[in-house]
């Protein structure tokens, strides 16, 4: 299939345009030639039918002076009033209009009758070929009292003739020649294209069949194709980061869905074997319900990281006064510190309102004092803080906790990534993939900063109207 | 209680029932929508029980269809979604409940008997509610034991009140967490629980008798000793 995509010269786009354009553009050079010449034919045209004009109103005054007879001895030569066809080239030696007068019955009184062009009696000018094949331009008059008929005829210039006729071969010639060379020019530039093309189908071909660490080459000119086979690898280091994350993801949730599966499964073990014990029966079935919920509690957060990251929520914002939100959090919150023997201090600036979702705002702050929680040391204190920064709100939730490394302040907020990477204490990793979710939802941001002793979770949130 | 279960999957089926047979209460199960439709036009129930995945019909739509014939019946939604916008799309076509799967038995009894509970007595005309020696004024706010008033925090106050308007019934931890804290996910931190305890330090700790139990595993109960 694919070779013979890359064969199939003829159905190549780039091969057709080439070609068409070639075409177009041979042929208004052609066209622009022909205006040219129409526009210099129709000048030329025009100064032979003014010279005609000129020499029919000679004859007419001729007329009005002497007669029609004045009129016939005028244009006699050499003693005779009709011309043989001999004279022709002669008489237009010295004059250049070829003259007949006629009388209604087409019956010639003098000047040439081998000139009769079709036509009304009407000032028309006519392209008469008769003359030996030569064009004329023609005039033909009745004269005043209807009696007789004037015709007044001139050569149209040789040079025009001639540029005509040359105009013509050259145009067959040009457009003849043009075919064999658009079409190899289609080809070429199809090929070159092709060759880049084909570079970087085989990079994907060579994806596809898993060698996910290819590349496209870039040829370093920076034009289209380097763009677009740097934005491809772009796309490929990103998928290939995605990819990674997903594998870390699905050793995440097989390793926090299988702990709780397996406690369960020992439960039961137990509870068959204590069936005698209602004691232990019923202590069993206690840890049993509890390895549910963790199991329950780690599908809910991914269904709902899945929601929160898939942005359908986005239709159901309103407004949320943040401050009061994080203070009635806060109050919640705060017996429990206290019964872990930890300290949690509010610093919550009034009147903060953001536009979003206030379930998914609820979760983010109960997360986040979660997190602390988890992990301020006993006796140690941890800290809340709301406060309105410029066009955002800056919502603060630190620790003095053992704090994290540099170098872990962005795979936090990965899934599963937990830091103790022992995952014997409770939770899943997702609390805080739920928290940047959630922070990019409201087009905010999350991120973790490093302090000595502890760290500190920032997360911005546009206020309302912004 | 009469209890119409509308679900699919056997085994659910199986153990809902068993309960609700050994808690004396008669279900009628259906396993498909229309059926479930046709059992629901016919006979009057208490409550019914609608799975939202089941085979041939959305169970949004049946729902929707159950509201339009004007079918008051209470109805709680069982589903394995638990998106925010399924549990509004559930309630936003008629039903009164929402509960994810998997659930544990007593969550789903507690729910239904919130939700057979005659309403009006307990919500809106009761100011004064009396539970034992424990007296709840609601205009003012006032809670007295054995009449020595107590002093409540405002949240402590509201839990207090719902398990007092549910006096005698269990009351689960997810109930309180939507209820009180308006919490639609299960945090890991035992904040019912912590709550829970210092309400029943104020409550019950300074008396004879404790009016608040843990149901281990399954929830409170406040009821008179």
């Amino acid at each position: 299939m694919s070779l013979a995509r890359r064969n199939n010269l003829i159905a190549s786009t780039v091969f057709r345009r080439t070609v068409l354009s070639g075409l177009i553009g041979v042929m208004s050079v052609i066209g622009l030639v022909w205006i040219g010449y129409a526009i210099h034919r129709a000048q030329t045209l025009n100064e032979v039918s003014e010279s005609l004009d000129r020499e029919m109103e000679g004859l007419e005054g001729l007329y009005a002076e002497q007669g029609i007879n004045g009129l016939v001895s005028a244009l006699s030569y050499d003693g005779k009033s009709t011309w043989e066809p001999d004279w022709l080239y002669a008489i237009l030696e010295e004059d250049e209009f070829i003259i007949r007068v006629m009388t209604g019955d087409d019956e010639t009184l003098a000047g040439f009758d081998g000139i009769d062009p079709p036509g009304g009696k009407t000032r028309t000018f006519i392209e008469y070929e008769e003359l030996s094949g030569h064009p004329v331009l023609s005039f033909r008059l009745p004269l005043e009292d209807r009696s007789a008929e004037v015709i007044a005829a001139r050569f149209i210039p040789d040079r025009l003739v001639i540029l005509q006729e040359w105009l013509v071969r050259a145009s067959w010639l040009v457009a003849l020649a043009a075919i064999p060379i658009l079409l190899l020019t289609g080809f070429l530039t199809s090929r070159s294209v092709f060759r880049r093309l084909n570079t970087i189908s085989m990079s994907a071909e060579a994806i596809d069949e898993g060698k996910m660490d290819g590349r496209i080459p870039i040829s370093g000119t920076g034009d289209e194709f380097d763009r677009l086979s740097v934005a491809v690898n772009d796309m490929l280091d990103r998928i290939g980061t995605l990819t990674r994350n997903l594998q870390g993801v699905s050793v995440g949730v097989a390793h926090d869905l299988k702990t709780p599966v397996s406690n369960l499964a020992g439960r039961l073990e137990l509870l068959q074997r204590d069936a005698g014990d209602p004691e232990a029966v019923s202590s069993h079935v206690l840890a049993a319900q509890g390895h549910i919920s963790t199991l329950s509690r780690t599908l809910d957060a991914l269904l709902r990281l899945g929601e929160v990251e898939a942005g359908q929520r986005r239709g159901a914002f309103a407004e949320v006064n943040l401050s009061e939100l994080v203070t009635d959090l806060a109050d919640s919150f705060e017996p429990i510190f206290e019964d872990a023997d930890k300290h949690l201090e509010l610093r919550v600036g009034p009147g903060v309102f953001v536009h979003g979702d206030r379930d998914l705002l609820t979760q983010l702050i109960s997360n986040l004092l979660e997190n602390a929680l988890e992990h301020a040391r006993d006796g140690a204190k941890a800290w809340l803080g709301l406060r309105a920064e410029g066009d955002h709100a800056l919502l603060e939730v630190g620790d003095d906790g053992p704090g994290l490394p540099a170098q872990a302040t962005e795979s936090v907020f990965e899934r599963f990534v937990r830091l103790e990477s022992s995952r014997s204490t409770p939770g899943n990793g997702l609390g805080l993939s739920l928290v940047r979710a959630i922070a990019e939802l409201h087009t905010g941001q999350a991120r973790v900063v490093a302090t000595e002793p502890g760290a500190v979770f920032e997360i911005t949130l546009p206020l309302r109207g912004h | 209680m009469r209890i119409l279960l509308v679900e699919d999957n056997e085994e659910t089926v199986a153990f809902t029932s068993r309960g609700f047979e050994e808690a004396g209460d008669a279900v009628t199960v259906a396993a498909t929508a229309q059926q479930g439709l046709l059992v629901a036009a016919a006979h009057t129930f208490d409550v019914i029980i609608f799975d939202r995945l089941l085979p041939g019909m959305d169970g949004l739509d049946a729902v929707r269809i159950l509201r339009q014939s004007s079918i008051a019946t209470p109805i709680l939604m069982l589903t394995a979604l638990d998106g925010i916008d399924d549990r509004v799309n559930g309630l936003d076509a008629g039903a009164d409940d929402y509960l994810t799967k998997p659930f544990a038995f007593a969550e789903l009894y507690a729910r239904l008997r919130a939700l057979t509970r005659r309403q009006p007595l307990a919500e809106a005309d009761t100011t004064r509610i009396v539970v034992g020696d424990l007296v709840m004024e609601r205009t003012r706010q006032v809670v007295t034991r054995a009449n020595e008033r107590l002093e409540l925090l405002p949240r402590e106050y509201r839990i207090l009140e719902y398990l007092m308007l549910n006096e005698g019934q269990i009351v689960t931890r997810t109930m309180l967490l939507d209820k009180i804290w308006g919490y639609r996910f299960d945090p890991k931190t035992s904040l019912v629980q912590t709550h829970l305890s210092r309400l029943r330090a104020k409550v019950d700790r300074p008396f004879d008798s404790e009016l608040i139990r843990t149901v281990r595993g399954a929830g409170y109960v406040l009821s008179a000793p």
